[in-house]
């Protein structure tokens, strides 16, 4: 039960083959039983239970409210969630406790479905391996594998992988099946990676799709709330459930009308594949060539047209990205003082001294590292130098995604990383700031581009695979299933994202992000899908000015009625119909299967992880829950 | 060309080795160093035949008169308890997400309408950087790189002349008005070592206007931003009390010979009334001739004005110059406002969005026009206008009598000038705390029209009303016995009696002198203490003085 997707446990909902409460708690022990993998900061039990509860008298009414309803879900400590604890893997917030929910998760409540708890991260979603939080590194799932241990010879205890990150928790919890679906947020690659490397699906949609309120921002140009399910008509569903406009949030944009579910019809004959010749970068492993490749002939032999292309400024792209991004988390740091909420240092001698320590203390080295960069880059006498020339290279990098898109080219396929994923005391020897470099040269590309006031918006899935070759002996079930489901990700996500693009009127710009990860197999292929409406460079001029945005306050105050929609995006924002979709391959013979006989997918992922051996030095941190913090009168020393 | 660029970023990447050391230890000071300070020009005293003049530039925060706060739904209300005016964007927790007013737009474009500016369509938000405990975000968001309007003009006028009668009309450039949030407050507690925060400010919405170093002396400053006040509150996008810190003007100083380029600057903040304003600013450019003509040199600090003393002090400098590394605000796209309907674009429901041609259509009277207005409608003076318009309420309260009286305006103005603003200039009141109400003005006007009293004895009553509020002019002439004299009889008697006694006099007009009966006519005046009926009077003195007569 606990291996079947979002949609299937759905419908064993509904069909009353399990009860919510059933499930939480199969979910709950699953979790118990899985502590050492650290997935989880807080484990909301008890609030679990109620909701179950909740749901079970809807679902025995027979009056559920949604497709969620029922089904347990995690979130990454980075989205605010009222009263319980949000702390971004940092000591500036261990004790943090926000006053109310982000909109999606919001969103998710309202649909019904349990909230399993908050999963864990880099601090402040500053990494890519999820080994830079305050409570500790998160261990890959599939390091505990049968398969994968007896191969390897590995040792759990010593020899386990990372999980990708910063939303390693995240990816970690729907991997290891203690959550159907699970938020995480992706700046430079946040949700993808871990999504390729935990072998989940992972989608990173178009900035301004879904509502950044309640998500402590990271970059607030780049960041996007990401879903990680484990399959990609679970990712639409839940895509479906989130996107729109958001008062809240002035950057968002209406939802275009999207379907929920994915339609089985897809013609691979009609698109065309274009493989960005930058993308194979120095460093880029064996394996991971190897499958791109071969999803490329795939692509070939199913009838897609599949071309070479370039994104001659990707090179930069990292550079710029790092530059942006320092200065945005120099800026959205400075909030944390220590008055209002958070740590606050025992040192008082005076209001410098106390910021000082406070946020000396409160963040590390990482964090520290970045807001000084970030300062600096800001400087008056530097601003011009770095932050307004990576301005430039990130609108060259925008440009080079249009024009390859306007020449044909509906979908790129890409890596997600270079190599798999790597041992944690590997993946150690080298710094943060070295790592974060590496393992986002594939996937901030999409991000740097996808910055509003550029000329397309992104409607991006990402997906890819993580493989154990080995399982296949064991597993031959459950590599079937994945198998299956992996291209028909594929497919239908495209599907998906034509049908966003048709009924988008006229063309817009819609980049998807689809990372699929079978678990077997060391496929680890990303594919990066666009698709226009056709209607390329003309529509960028033709379309005039952009979707207007309605405001209100969502205050109590009397203007409530007079606030409403000054922002107008400027003439270029939306106009341009792109879609882009970042998928992560795995079982190419099943594209073809599945175009021919588009059958559904039955299987149940089963129990494989069920091997585990639990160690104890890693149980989650529970950390004692601490008082909230909002200090709406502040006495300072 | 592209690669360019991208190559020199990633040259000055590379050449940054300190990019990101392993253990920085962060410091929030990121002050400059005092380089700015190399600029100060060493001037020394010329001969003395060239005198230093003031320069003076105002810069204005508006807070701008609104129900909720420029990013966040809580109310904005003055001397609300503390902190209870707060949103958790206002107290800046994290997650949170800046969502414009328009109300607030709309009242910055509104005043950029009504100071002559260009309003720019598109504008963009910007994150000013600066670390203190009543600015919860570490950042105000204002518009730095391109505000809402620029370029726009202030036309003022003050009083000056000889006898301060005559009006001198001079103008001010506005550079621009820009849209920006407001800080909380800091209580500093010295006693108990502490400082307390109200975030009930913070976040409200703000227009900084930035006048240029048009003005020479704090007259002028003063008379520019009392206009603007005027302005303001004839708008209604701002209250523009400066006591309660809705109106908050800060004076750039500077001194130089004409014609040679400006001094180095100092800027005096503190002033709460337009008073101080002036008084700062005359302070401020005194002391800097002194400090010139001494042979020293001024430097570039900010002072506050301490109005017990009536001096500027140097104000504890909190960190050095200030870098405020702006940044642009990502989560505010860039604000639009729109020409006129037409050029809306398809689908835009247009009260949703600002449109500056229906603001401007719905811009009311402003305070030049009313003065014109007033002299052309009354007859009056200029200067009366400028005055009328000028003293809060005055205008209302002169235009109230106007409507209960037959009497000539230029009389009435007379009236209003002398009597009224005299007595309330005196005590330090303001005209809504007039103890005589318009109506009640009127009716004693009425009553000296008719000839109940004389102008003398109006005067009289007038006093009596200030000081016993509530009573009618015709009860303190009754209870006072101010009532016009016109009892034949007892006239004739008076008359009678200065007639006799005064035989040089009588005399003297016999001859012919008829200046001297004004004499006559004083004395019976004195007789009645000022409440005979001055025509009947003379005309009685003229009878009884006519040669061989009675």
């Amino acid at each position: 039960m606990l291996g079947l997707t979002l949609k299937g446990v759905s419908l064993a909902l509904r069909e009353g083959r399990i009860s919510p409460t059933e499930l939480c708690r199969k979910c709950l022990n699953r979790i118990k039983k899985t502590q050492h993998l650290n997935a989880y900061i807080t484990v909301t039990e008890e609030l679990s239970l109620k909701q179950a509860e909740q749901s079970e008298t809807r679902l025995r009414q027979g009056v559920p409210i949604g497709p969620l309803d029922g089904i347990p879900f995690a979130v990454k400590d980075n989205f605010s969630t009222r009263n319980i604890k949000t702390t971004c893997g940092s000591r500036m917030l261990k004790d943090y406790t926000p006053p109310y929910n982000a909109t999606v998760v919001q969103k998710l409540l309202d649909q019904g479905a349990v909230l399993m708890g908050k999963t864990n991260m880099d601090e402040f979603a500053m990494g890519s391996g999820s080994t830079d939080g305050i409570f500790g590194p998160v261990r890959n799932p599939w390091s505990y594998a049968t398969s994968y241990l007896t191969q390897s010879g590995a040792s759990p205890d010593s020899d386990w992988v990372i999980s990708g990150g910063s939303s390693g928790g995240s990816a970690a919890a729907v991997a290891s099946l203690t959550s159907y679906l699970a938020l995480g947020s992706d700046t430079g690659g946040s949700t993808r990676n871990p999504g390729a490397l935990c072998g989940v699906v992972a989608l990173k949609p178009t900035y301004g799709l879904l509502s950044r309120h309640g998500l402590i921002p990271l970059v607030n140009s780049m960041d996007v709330p990401g879903i990680i399910t484990r399959s990609a008509a679970d990712a639409a569903i839940v895509l479906g459930i989130l996107q729109g406009f958001d008062v809240k949030d002035s950057t968002t944009v209406p939802s275009p009308s999207s379907p929920q579910e994915l339609p089985e019809d897809f013609d691979v004959r009609n698109i065309c594949v274009g493989i960005p010749k930058e993308y194979h970068a120095p460093g880029l492993s064996q394996d991971i060539l190897a499958q791109w490749s071969r999803v490329a002939d795939l692509f070939e032999s199913a009838g897609a047209r599949v071309k070479q292309v370039s994104l001659p400024h990707t090179p930069y792209s990292i550079v710029c990205y790092h530059v942006l991004c320092c200065a945005e988390v120099a800026s959205n740091m400075a909030r944390f003082d220590g008055l209002e909420y958070g740590h606050r240092s025992e040192m008082n001698s005076s209001t410098e001294v106390m910021y000082t320590s406070t946020r000396h203390e409160g963040f590390n080295d990482v964090v520290r590292g970045r807001i000084l960069s970030g300062n600096y880059f800001l400087l008056k006498q530097n601003y011009q130098h770095y932050f307004v020339k990576a301005q430039k290279v990130r609108r060259l990098i925008a440009d080079d995604f249009r024009r390859v898109f306007s020449s044909g080219v509906d979908v790129l396929l890409t890596p997600t990383t270079l190599a798999d994923a790597a041992r944690y005391h590997h993946f150690t020897q080298e710094d943060n700031r070295t790592r974060s470099t590496q393992e986002d040269v594939f996937t901030q590309p999409a991000n740097v581009a996808g910055m509003r006031n550029k000329t397309f918006k992104r409607f991006q899935t990402c997906g890819r695979t993580r493989g154990d070759v080995h399982r296949k002996c064991g597993r031959v079930q459950g590599r079937t299933y994945t198998r299956q489901y992996g291209c028909t990700q594929i497919l239908n996500g495209l599907y998906l994202i034509q049908h966003l693009l048709e009924s988008w009127n006229p063309p817009k710009v819609l980049y998807n992000t689809i990372s699929h990860s079978p678990i077997h197999t060391p496929i680890h292929t990303h594919i990066h899908t666009h698709i226009h409406t056709g209607n390329t460079s003309s529509s960028v001029g033709s379309q005039g000015a952009g979707v207007q945005l309605l405001q209100s306050s969502g205050g109590q105050a009397g203007d409530n009625l007079n606030r409403s929609p000054v922002h107008q995006r400027d003439t270029h924002t939306h106009t341009h119909a792109h879609t882009h979709t970042h998928t992560n391959l795995t079982g190419c013979v099943s594209v073809r299967e599945n175009l021919r006989s588009q059958r559904k997918s039955t299987q149940a992922w089963g129990e494989q992880d069920s091997n585990r051996q639990p160690s104890p030095e890693n149980s989650p941190v529970q950390a004692g829950f601490g008082v909230t913090f909002i200090a709406l009168f502040l006495i300072i020393f | 060309m592209a690669s360019c660029v991208a190559n020199e970023l990633l040259h000055k990447i590379k050449q940054l080795s300190i990019l990101l050391p392993i253990n920085v230890c962060l410091r929030r000071r990121c002050s400059t160093s005092s380089k700015q300070r190399d600029s100060q020009r060493h001037l020394t005293t010329k001969s003395s035949s060239e005198k230093l003049v003031g320069v003076v530039g105002l810069e204005i925060h508006a807070q701008i008169s609104s129900n909720s706060k420029l990013f966040s739904g809580s109310p904005v209300c003055f001397s609300a308890p503390p902190n209870s005016q707060v949103s958790f964007f206002d107290a800046s927790l994290p997650g949170t997400l800046p969502v414009l007013n328009r109300r607030c737009v709309e009242a910055a474009v509104m005043t950029g309408l009504a100071l002559n500016c260009t309003i720019n369509k598109k504008s963009l938000f910007d994150r000013k950087h600066y670390f203190y405990a009543d600015l919860p975000a570490g950042y105000q968001i204002t518009q730095q790189r391109r505000p809402v309007a620029v370029d726009g003009v202030l036309t003022y006028s003050f009083l000056g002349g000889k006898k301060r009668s005559q009006v001198v009309r001079k103008h001010v450039q506005i550079k621009q008005i820009q849209l920006e949030q407001d800080s909380g407050k800091s209580l500093h507690d010295d006693v108990h070592s502490q400082t307390l925060i109200d975030l009930n400010r913070a976040g409200v919405g703000l227009m900084e206007l930035v006048m240029e170093p048009d003005m020479s002396c704090g007259e002028e400053a003063a008379a520019a931003v009392r206009e603007l006040q005027l302005i303001l509150q004839a708008l209604g996008t701002c209250q523009g009390n400066m006591s309660e810190g809705q109106l908050r003007v800060d004076a750039n100083v500077s001194v130089h010979r004409p014609g040679e380029p400006l001094g180095v600057r100092t800027e005096v903040k503190n002033i709460n009334s337009i008073r101080y304003l002036a008084r700062a600013i005359d302070y401020e450019i005194q002391r800097q001739i002194g400090v010139m003509q001494r042979g020293g040199t001024v430097h570039n600090e900010t002072r506050a004005y301490d109005s017990k003393s009536g001096e500027t002090i140097p104000m504890r400098d909190k960190e050095g110059l200030q870098d405020y590394r702006f940044m642009p605000e990502p989560n505010l796209p860039p604000l639009i406002v729109f020409e006129d309907n037409a050029t809306l674009p398809p689908g835009v429901d247009s009260s949703q969005v600002v449109v500056v041609q229906k603001i401007k259509e719905g811009l009311p009277e402003l305070p030049s026009v009313k003065r014109e207005h007033l002299v052309q409608a009354y007859g009056i003076l200029p200067e009366h206008s400028f005055t009328l318009v000028n003293e809060e309420g005055l205008m209302e309260y002169f235009e109230e009598v106007m409507k209960a009286t037959r009497k000539e305006p230029r009389k009435v103005i007379g009236w209003v000038m002398n009597e009224l603003l005299g007595q309330l200039k005196q005590q330090d009141m303001s005209v809504s705390q007039s103890p005589i109400s318009p109506a009640a003005l009127a009716e004693l006007l009425e009553l000296q029209e008719t000839g109940r009293v004389s102008s003398s004895g109006a005067k009289q009553v007038f006093q009596v009303m200030w000081g016993s509020s509530g009573k009618t002019a015709e009860q303190v002439i009754q209870e006072q016995d101010l009532g016009l004299v016109s009892d034949a009889t007892q006239l004739h008697n008076i008359c009678q009696k200065v007639v006799d006694s005064h035989p040089t006099e009588v005399h003297a007009i016999r001859n012919g002198n008829a200046k001297v009966l004004n004499k006559l006519m004083g004395l019976v005046q004195r007789e009645l203490r000022g409440k005979a009926d001055p025509v009947l009077v003379m005309e009685i003195l003229k009878q009884k003085t006519r040669g061989g007569g009675c």
